[in-house]
């Protein structure tokens, strides 16, 4: 495991520390680009996987699929990152060996099976639903955010906010999906 | 357990079997119910794009940062001379851009108070309440009353956008701002009106990148002042 991210724990990413989120991404960027360059990809496109492959380990992180660290968190990234380098290539067809189970490996599958990879694009209507949502103020973003991504109940909630009842967050979260509905119904 | 509550339990996780099935026989029988079931299951995904994006930002700036550590660190008397000449760019982008643009000219043709479409005042209203009162001080422009009146009464949520207009009445930029940024947070009503009124306070104070990310915001909403804020944007480019 690297020197930097050892000391990094589960806690600190999920506080949502931008520092922990630093450390980890510069600690095991390098060690991803030299993974990657044996799969006959840009710079970009390697940089653009590490990301990717870096976001759903921290969803993972943050959605309590990964409650503790059973290997380093390099080899997370790493066999996320396969998967999703597996899966790109059998879409661009970019190499000509149609076999690519290769690149996951036993020890790949068996991390990664049981955490979330989810990589489908929207639907149009959760186009126009994306768009006006970030359009919302921000304190709507922040309350939908908590209940629907976050998972947290209203007395999470209550608890982790400066709101003062839960009738309160009910009402404001009432308001938000009014709103919502009204600028989707308004503008198509 | 009413449907409101039984979509709350499922989106939080704590639906137990027998609520489940009531659930899964709405969804079969209820078209209502499995409508706003479907936007809500949208919206989850969509918060979760949402996050993704963002993050995804984040992680472009660490990446961004490391670009700007690798470039060439310039010796101290060339960073002199860079800093000397960033100056004169920035002296001269600034009478460039705003050189040429009245922008004082530009808030007085634009702006006009925003209509009372709150409260309605009819002779016949025996009832002199304080939001009366405080309506009639803003329908005949005693914006200081009105605020006055606005902040004796117990809030309601419009209440906001019209003690922001008082203040912008009464040139109080400061104040007005931070109501018409509040509403916005809030989603109170009058958030989009409220940034047509944040661009033209940021006009007023020369703030053109503040006006053009309002006015942007306009433009995408598209439902007020969207020619206007056309226009508004090309005169400040």
């Amino acid at each position: 495991m690297n020197r930097r991210d050892t000391l990094i724990t589960i806690e600190d990413l999920k506080q949502g520390s931008d520092e922990a989120l630093h450390t980890v991404y510069v600690a095991n960027r390098q060690k991803f680009i030299n993974f990657a360059k044996r799969y006959n990809l840009s710079n970009d496109e390697v940089l653009d996987v590490y990301q990717d492959a870096y976001i759903a380990f921290y969803e993972n992180v943050m959605n309590g699929k990964i409650t503790k660290f059973t290997s380093s968190i390099s080899t997370y990234i790493i066999s996320i990152g396969k998967f999703m380098i597996f899966n790109a290539l059998k879409q661009k067809k970019k190499t000509t060996n149609d076999n690519y189970d290769f690149l996951l490996e036993k020890n790949d599958n068996e991390l990664i099976e049981n955490i979330e990879i989810d990589a489908t694009l929207l639907s149009q209507e959760q186009k126009l639903l994306y768009e006006h949502y970030s359009n919302l103020g921000k304190k709507c973003i922040e309350l939908l955010d908590l209940f629907y991504y976050r998972g947290y109940s209203i007395e999470d909630i209550l608890k982790h906010t400066h709101y003062n009842s839960e009738n309160v967050i009910k009402s404001t979260k009432s308001r938000c999906l009014k709103n919502l509905k009204e600028r989707i119904f308004n503008h198509g | 357990m009413d449907k409101e509550d039984l979509l709350y339990r499922y989106f939080s996780n704590t639906l137990n079997k027998d609520e489940s099935k009531v659930l899964e026989r709405l969804l079969k029988t209820d078209m209502e119910f499995k409508a706003q079931f479907e936007f809500e299951n949208d919206l989850k995904r969509v918060a979760k794009e949402k996050q993704r994006n963002d993050l995804k930002n984040k992680l472009q700036s660490f990446e961004d940062k490391l670009a700007e550590k690798r470039s060439y660190t310039a010796p101290y008397f060339l960073k002199i001379a860079a800093s000397i000449l960033l100056l004169i760019s920035t002296i001269w982008f600034v009478y460039t851009n705003f050189g040429g643009v009245n922008y004082d000219k530009l808030y007085a043709s634009n702006f006009e108070t925003y209509p009372n479409t709150a409260y309605s005042i009819t002779r016949d209203n025996t009832i002199n309440s304080i939001e009366r009162q405080a309506f009639v001080a803003y329908e005949t422009g005693n914006y200081q009353l009105a605020i006055e009146k606005f902040n004796q009464e117990e809030v309601k949520d419009y209440f906001y956008f019209y003690k922001a207009q008082s203040y912008l009445n009464l040139n109080d930029f400061k104040t007005s701002k931070l109501l018409f940024s509040d509403i916005i947070d809030n989603d109170y009503p009058y958030s989009v009106e409220s940034k047509w009124y944040l661009s033209l306070i940021a006009i007023k104070q020369k703030d053109k990148n503040s006006a053009i990310k309002y006015l942007e915001d306009l433009i995408n909403i598209n439902t007020y002042k969207v020619e206007e804020a056309k226009m508004l944007l090309e005169q400040i480019h």
